[in-house]
Order: C-alpha cells, then structure tokens, then sequence
C-alpha cells in the first residue's frame, strides 16, 4: 500500500523525466560548482521530503552534493539560531518562514539577500522569475529585499462535512453570522458531534484566530510595529473566537492542538473545521479519513472587514555567514525551477508560489478538488505573512497572546485578556 | 592511626569523577555564568552583564512563581499517590496466588517504555472525545466525563496519573526488596498475640518500612521536581500556563523565548531547590535508620 | 470454597487486576500497530477490526529506521559500556572505602535538571566540532549512566563477603586486581542488571537526543517524533515505531527483573 503521498511522487517522477533536458539548453552550466558539498537545515514538510528524494537527481544534474538535514520544527527553531551563531560558515541554506523567523532573521543577519544572485550570471535564464506570483514573493522580502524563495501557498480554509450540512439543512455560511448559526445549528453534544472545531491551544491558536481578527478590521501591530491589541476588532474577535468554540466547539476546546483537532473532523465527530487548506490532502486519504467524498471547503468568513486570510510560505533561504553561496544558491534555483516546481506540487498537493504551475495539466489533475479555486480566490486578500505579529521575539509573543485566547475560552472576561496581552507585548518588544 | 592513607581508592574512582566533570562541570560553571547575563541568540552581540538582575526578575515574574508553586504541587500529588500505591502493590504482590511471577515480570513494562511515545498513546486514550477511556467510563455509567488534559484544574492530576502509571513500579520494586528484608520474628509474634491484620501493618510494617519509603520517596521527588518529558510531549505546558513545571519554564525560556540567562537563572534554582529537598528528605531518614 | 482459596482467589484477582490496568496501555498501543490509522481514531474504540501489516511495513521499508535503530544501540552501548567501565571502580572505592567525595558528586549529578545542560553542552561540542556525532550523544548521556551505575554497583559490591578481598590483599594482590580478578567475576550478575537498565536509560532518552543529534545519529525516540508530520499524524505507523522501540528494551527488562530490585534498594540504602 503506498500513501498518498508516494503514489502522487510516483506521478512526478514520470511527469518530469522528459524535461530532464531543457535545462542544458541555453548555455547555462549547471555543473559550475560540481563537486561542492552543501549543508542545508530544514524542518519537517511535505516539500522537504519531496525535495530529499530529489537529491540523487540533483547531484547527477548538478555535481552538488547536497546534505539536507531535516529536523523537526522544534528542533529547528532551536539549533539553526545556536549553529548560524555559535558556527558560522557551518549552514549554506536554510529553510525559513518570514512569518517566524523573518525580523529575528534580518536583525541578524542572517539572511544573504538573493536578488543580486538572481539578477547575475549565477541563475538559469528559463529560471523565470517573473512566473512567481508577487504577493507571495513579497512574503520573503524583508526591507524590500528578497531573502528566500516561497515554495508554496499556505492560506486557510473553512472545511465542511457536507452530508452533515445537507442533514440539517444548513447552507454553507459565508460570513461570521452565519458561521456561528450555523455551528450552534449544527452541535450535537448528545451525539459527540461538536458543530465546529479549530485550534483552542495558545501558541497555536493564532493562526487560526488571525483570519478572524482581519475580518473585525483588526491588525497585529500598528503603523509603528507596536500591538494593537486592546483595539476593538481584537476584543470583538475574541469574543466571537470564545463564543463559538464554547457555545459549539467540542468540550475539550481548552487547549486543542491542531493534531488533536483535525481527527475531530475526519471521524465526522465535528461538522465544521478551520485550518490550512494542506489539510484537504490528509482528508481526501481513506486510510485515515472517514469524509473523503463528504468534505468541501469555503474561504474563511467573512466579518465587517471583509474576508481575510493568512497566507504564510516556507522557503529556502541562503545563510549569510556561508563561505559557499553561490553553490548554494545553484542548488535552491534547482530546487524552484519551474519543472521542480510543478514536479513538487504534483508531488505533494501543495499550492504552488509560481503562476504557471497552475495552468499545468499534470497539476491541474493532480491537485485534491477545490484547492485551487480556494487559493486563487483567497490570495488577493490574504495578509501576508498574517500568522502572527512580525516582531523579533515571536515565540514569547505568542505565548502572551495565546494567554489572551486561552482566557476567552475559558469565559473569562475578553477585554481584561486583551489589555493584559497588550502590555505584556509592549513589555516585551520594547525589552 | 598512624597508617599512611592509601590512595589506590582515589585512583580509583578518579576516571569517573572526570568524566562527571567534563560533562557536567563546565555546563554548570557555564550555567551560573551565564545567569549573570543577558544573552539573545539572534545577532552577534556578546552577552551583557546584569549581576543579580535575572534573578530579582524570577521573583516578580508570575509565571515562575507559579511554576515554583505547580512543581511543588506535582511532586506532593506524586508523592501521595506512587508512595501508598508502591506499597499497596508491594504488599498484594508479597502474598501468594498463582501467576505471581507473570505478574511481577509485567510490572516492570510502564517503566520501561519510552516515555515520549506512551505519551502520545495517553493522549489519545484521554480524548474526550474519541478516546477509550471516554468509552470505559460511559460503560461504568459515567457520561459526562472529565475532560482530563483539557481542563485546567485537572491537568496537573491527570499528568501526576501518567507519571504514577509509568514509576509507581519502581516504588512497588523498591517496596517489595524492603518487604523480603523484613524480620519475620516481630510478626510471627504478633500473630501468636492476636493482632489483625490492620493493626500488624500499622505497627509493625509501616514503621520497618518507613526507611525504604524514605529511599523511595527521594529517588521520586528528585524526579518530579525535575518533570518535563511527559509535559513537553502531552500538553506543551497547557492549557495556558496550567500544566507548566519549572524545568519546562527553562526550557521555553532558554531555548525557545532566546533569553538564555534567565533559563540559567530559573535551571540554578530548580537545582538548588532539588538539593534542598533532597538533603532534607535525607536528614529525616537517618534517625529512623 | 476454604478460606484459603478464597484468600488466593482475591489476591489472584487483586493481583491480575492491576497488572492488567498497568499494562492496559501498551495493549492499546500493540493493538493500534494493527489498525489502520481511521481504525484507531474510530469511535466507539473499535475491538474487532482487520489486522494489517501495513504499518510495520511502512516502519521497517523505511530503511532509515533501521539505520535510527543501529544509533540508538551505538549511543545506549556506549554509555552503558562508558558507564560500566568508569563505574565500577568508582562503587568500589565508595563500597569498600567509604571515598563518598565521588557518591556525593554522583548523587549531585542525579538531582541536577539535565536538560539545563543542553545549550552549555550544545555550544561546547560545537566548538569542538563534535555536533551530531556519537561522541556528544554518549558523553552527554553520561550524566545520567554513571550515577546509576554507581548506585547500583555500590549494592552489589556490597554483598560480595570482604574477607576474599581482604586475603588477596595480604596475599599481595593490588586493588586493580583484586578489583577485576575477584570482584567483578562475583558480581557479574550485579553488572548485567546494571549495565540492562543503564542501557534502557539510554535507550528511553530523548530530550537530548533531540538538541544534540542530527539525521545521521538520530536515535529511535526522536524518530518516533517524526511520525507527526507537518500536518498530519499516522498514527498507526506512530504506535508501530513505539511498539518496535519499545520491544528489545523490554525483553532486556525480563531478563533480569529480579536483579533490578537488589541493586536499586541496596545502592540506595548506602548513598
């Protein structure tokens, strides 16, 4: 029994084969540092284990003998700051998430910013910069300036078990209203089926309290990158995020991680579900998910403001302190080519960062039904880099904030949560 | 004496203490230094001087007063749980009934395995909602039940029930070494004068057994007082802060929050809290001994 | 029924009750190796289900679980061997000579919050460039191996009657020899439940491995980890791994569980 994923890298492989040689074609040595050896760090994604099955490839293409050390996120966090710092010349790439690592990253510059590579003789001339999407580009700029490559699209979605819906009779709610009828239509205690579930943990419920906090009109930090947390749109969030995961969210909401809530949907035992569209993959999988034919996906509600979601994007970076650069940055355009690319998102079902992927009928088939409608039509007015607020010190930060949240679940009183968070944050980014 | 004191021992036990040393003689020096100082990862600054100043922060930092508090809350539920129930097991397993053996053997298993993954096993088990021991206990007529990890006043309980699970074992182990090393005298002589059941184990083998309690209850509380490796895996320290002991304070704080002298400062007292304990643990003992 | 056997009964169902309640868990956790991963998250728990090998075919066609495999045992054996070879000369010296300079040392080594080491650790090896090899993994794991070891040792030893060593003594013999050519031969049992639950120690650790390793040395519990995805858990492959991680540790544990008792309480009551 091979997984999903295998069958779909299967796909790939024979999807990309035949293209193996344009990229010889224009005069463009790719085997110009043959024989260099590179250290990337990266964390666990769907896009890293495709890339580790490409290694073999590209050091036949290439001579670059890539070493990718895939650690956990955790890990990650933890021992890519302690080697950049502590061994600097160790680490050539890195894989990164602006939305975590982006000020902390630059204020230590850590980042070797990537256009002036891209701009030169080091890149492909079919590298095709131009394909990639510019919002999401903008996603790695830091001052304007380009310091990684996003290999994919992560918005949010809002998932629904259709059967469960039509049961009811429930029309698929498109705005916050109608999210919270429909949910408390939907709860069914005495059955174990909770009308909606999301993440109730701390840290991790930010992401997927932000697309609410835009829909109030609500930002992270204002124009001088200080919270705005005591704002009106955060406490109104707040109050909704409180109200409907405790009027129609499962009993054990307080504290819900993300690997504890999404089982909740794929065993039918909630009929609604908020999180990254990546999910729709391990849904549409029989081994695992009760809802294959019975689960659909909306863009997130939308409130007063409008509907928002996050758009965050993992991606390669280059590490400054890196005595190879150049190599490294042959093995990242590689690894973001357009037939890497589109082998990648066949491969994984993951959104793709480049424009034409999206025309590809290798992709097109390939893609879990309803992603790419969902990226398409989210993308225009999701807040880039939205996740969480982007100041150095991202995990106290959430830490403090998810107190906020935690709070609310808990019944306590929102606006009490919400000047709290707002002066602990301001304690912390001003130090 | 007039004997030259021979130094062969020394010698001995040198290569140890060296070893001892190496690995943990300059993270300690390193750790009090560095809690004099405050030091971020992220850049190449070199770390600044503060002197006291991390640790006058811990006392007013709520967070670490309610670690310190949690942690001991913990360690006194672990104590009062895996003690009486170390015990208890001892006892049943020191009476005779067939496949004693098997059942001594099986004992063993909850210590044995490894704890990140069993964590896990407890996480899934516990789910409200679609866990076994939902399941278990609707079967017993319980409906409503609690929602274990999830609920912030019995998150600590529920932890202390994973824990207990895993070393109650080890005290039963301990306990039952201490039962076989008992004098019969004292109890066949109570049984000539008629003594029950209850009273023979109030007064004879509580009292001879309180010495290995003792050994018990401080190779325990050494442990909870350090508890990370289920919390970290089974909660992350929630909900909230609910679930959060101080070893796991300084783990987010050091590597997590990048405020690498105050990890150091909150690893020094949990270390001194730890000896504190321990020392006072072994004061009581020698008396009874 | 006598009151005999009713007394036997009781404590037959007493006995097998709570061995079964404490061994319950890993039941669930063997059972769910055979479960497809809807199968395991089914509710009602699902009893009657159709086995699959999937899982434990997806663990072992991974052919890095068996190379996680083969670290954890290099990492386990040599801080066990490490453990065992400065150990025991060190309970010796305690046992027969009351130098509690070491016991002390050990015992302080016992309390200390490991995982505060990680990061002077971390940057230690870094600078010396021994990141992510064995030689970090093992030496860090010293920490905890050597003062079980010694407080193990330290009971055995001490059952070994003194008077053997006292006539090799006079006899000439120095103490290295009376160390290894008396003593160790006597308490070899003693050295195997140590060495087994040093090992076992080792084995079970996975806070350091997890700062201080990296993909070539990683061992199984980290691995194990690993089954949570970016976004996703599988978990009957999870409980297969834990199954398969758990299984060589507990058969060791069989082997010398009554040896384990001995050496726990008597190394106690000396420290």
């Amino acid at each position: 029994m091979v997984s999903i994923i295998g069958r779909r890298a299967l796909l790939a492989a024979a999807a990309a084969a035949p293209l193996a040689g344009t990229a010889a074609a224009a005069g463009f040595d790719w085997k110009r540092f043959n024989g260099t050896q590179l250290r990337f760090m990266v964390s666990v994604h769907p896009w890293t284990e495709w890339a580790q099955k490409q290694l073999p490839t590209l050091e036949a293409e290439t001579g670059l003998k890539v070493n990718l050390e895939i650690l956990y996120e955790d890990q990650l966090r933890q021992k890519l700051p302690l080697t950049l710092r502590s061994d600097p010349g160790a680490v050539d790439g890195f894989f990164t998430l602006p939305s975590w690592d982006g000020a902390a990253f630059t204020k230590a510059h850590w980042y070797q910013p990537l256009e002036p590579m891209i701009n030169s003789d080091l890149t492909a001339p079919d590298w095709d910069f131009a394909d990639f999407f510019p919002n999401i580009l903008n996603i790695h700029r830091q001052a304007g300036q380009l310091m990684g490559v996003p290999i994919s699209t992560e918005v949010q979605a809002l998932f629904f078990n259709k059967a469960m819906l039509q049961e009811k009779n429930v029309t698929p709610p498109t705005t916050l209203d109608a999210l919270m009828a429909a949910a408390k239509a939907l709860n069914n205690p005495g059955a174990n089926v909770a009308g909606y579930v999301t993440r109730g943990d701390g840290v991790q419920a930010l992401y997927t309290f932000a697309p609410f906090l835009f829909a109030y009109g609500g930002r992270w930090l204002d124009d001088k990158g200080k919270p705005e947390l005591a704002s009106a749109p955060f406490i109104n969030a707040l109050k909704f995020y409180s109200e409907i995961l405790r009027s129609a969210g499962p009993p054990n909401i307080l504290g819900m991680q993300w690997k504890t809530s999404y089982p909740l949907f794929q065993q039918e035992r909630a009929a609604m579900f908020s999180d990254a569209v990546n999910f729709l993959t391990y849904f549409k999988d029989p081994s695992q998910s009760r809802i294959v034919d019975k689960v659909a996906m909306l863009p997130v509600p939308g409130g007063p403001s409008g509907s928002h979601s996050t758009v965050i994007a993992w991606g390669p970076a280059v590490a400054a302190s890196s005595k190879k650069q150049q190599a490294a940055w042959y093995a990242i355009q590689w690894f973001t080519s357009r037939r890497s690319m589109l082998a990648a998102a066949v491969a994984t079902g993951l959104p793709s960062s480049r424009k034409s992927i999206y025309t590809e009928d290798s992709y097109v088939k390939a893609a879990p039904p309803g992603v790419i409608d969902i990226v398409q039509s989210q993308v225009p007015n999701a807040v880039p880099n939205g996740a969480n607020p982007l100041v150095v010190q991202v995990p106290e930060t959430r830490a403090v904030i998810g107190q906020a949240i935690v709070a609310a679940l808990r019944g306590d009183d929102a606006t009490k949560a919400a000047n709290e968070a707002q002066k602990q944050v301001l304690a912390i980014i001003n130090g | 004496m007039a004997k030259r004191r021979d130094w062969a021992p020394e010698l001995l036990s040198l290569p140890a203490l060296v070893a001892i040393l190496a690995v943990m003689g300059f993270p300690l020096l390193y750790l009090c230094w560095m809690s004099l100082h405050r030091w971020s990862m992220i850049g190449f600054d070199a770390p600044r001087f503060v002197g006291l100043q991390n640790f006058l922060q811990l006392v007013q930092d709520d967070r670490f007063v309610d670690a310190l508090g949690r942690t001991f809350w913990f360690t006194a539920l672990g104590l009062a749980s895996n003690l009486p129930l170390g015990l208890g097991i001892a006892l049943l397993m020191n009476e005779r009934f067939p496949g004693r053996a098997i059942c001594r053997a099986l004992l063993i298993l909850p210590m044995v395995a490894t704890p990140a993954a069993m964590g896990l096993v407890w996480v899934i088990m516990l789910d409200p909602t679609l866990g076994i021991v939902r399941y278990l206990l609707g079967g017993i007529g319980i409906h409503q039940p609690p929602l274990w990890l999830s609920d912030p006043d019995i998150v600590v309980p529920t932890l202390v029930a994973v824990d207990a699970w895993m070393w109650t074992p080890m005290v039963a182990l301990i306990c039952m070494a201490g039962l076989s090393a008992l004098p019969t005298e004292p109890f066949e002589a109570a049984l000539v004068d008629g003594a029950s059941v209850l009273q023979r184990f109030r007064f004879l083998t509580l009292p001879l057994m309180m010495p290995t309690l003792m050994v018990a209850a401080m190779l325990r509380v050494m442990d909870l007082l350090k508890l990370i490796d289920i919390v970290y895996v089974m909660t992350g320290g929630g909900p909230g802060h609910a679930s959060e002991t101080m070893n796991l304070y300084n783990y987010l704080a050091a590597l997590s929050y990048d405020k690498i002298g105050y990890g150091s400062a909150i690893a020094l007292v949990l270390f001194a809290l730890v000896m504190a304990c321990t020392l006072v643990l072994i004061r009581l003992r020698r008396p009874a001994s | 029924m006598s009151p005999q056997r009713r007394r036997r009964l009781f404590f037959a169902i007493a006995g097998w009750g709570v061995t079964f309640v404490l061994v319950s868990p890993f039941l669930w956790m063997v059972m769910g190796s055979f479960k497809t991963t809807v199968d395991f998250l089914a509710y009602p728990p699902v009893f009657a289900f159709v086995p699959t090998l999937a899982n434990y075919r997806q663990v072992l066609a991974d052919n890095s679980f068996l190379h996680y495999t083969l670290n954890s045992t290099i990492v386990a054996a040599g801080s066990t061997g490490l453990g065992l070879l400065l150990g025991i000369p060190a309970a010796y010296a305690l046992a027969r000579y009351r130098r509690t300079g070491i016991g002390v040392v050990l015992l302080l080594a016992r309390m200390a919050p490991g995982i505060a080491f990680l990061i002077p650790l971390f940057v230690m090896f870094l600078q010396l460039h021994l990141v992510g090899s064995f030689v970090s993994l093992i030496a860090s794991h010293l920490i905890f191996t050597l003062p079980l070891t010694v407080w193990m040792m330290v009971g055995f030893i001490e059952a070994v009657p003194v008077e053997i060593e006292k006539a090799a003594l006079i006899d000439g013999c120095s103490l290295v020899g009376v160390l290894l050519r008396i003593v160790v031969p006597l308490t070899v049992q003693g050295i195997a439940a140590t060495g087994i639950l040093a090992f076992i120690a080792s084995w079970n650790n996975f806070l350091f491995a997890l700062v201080l390793a990296n993909e070539s040395t990683k061992t199984l519990p980290v691995a194990v980890l690993g089954y949570i995805g970016y976004n996703s858990i599988q978990w009957g492959t999870l409980m297969a791994a834990a199954t398969f991680i758990t299984l060589p540790v507990l058969v060791l544990a069989f082997c010398v569980q009554r040896y384990i008792v001995r050496g726990l309480v008597a190394g106690a009551v000396t420290g």
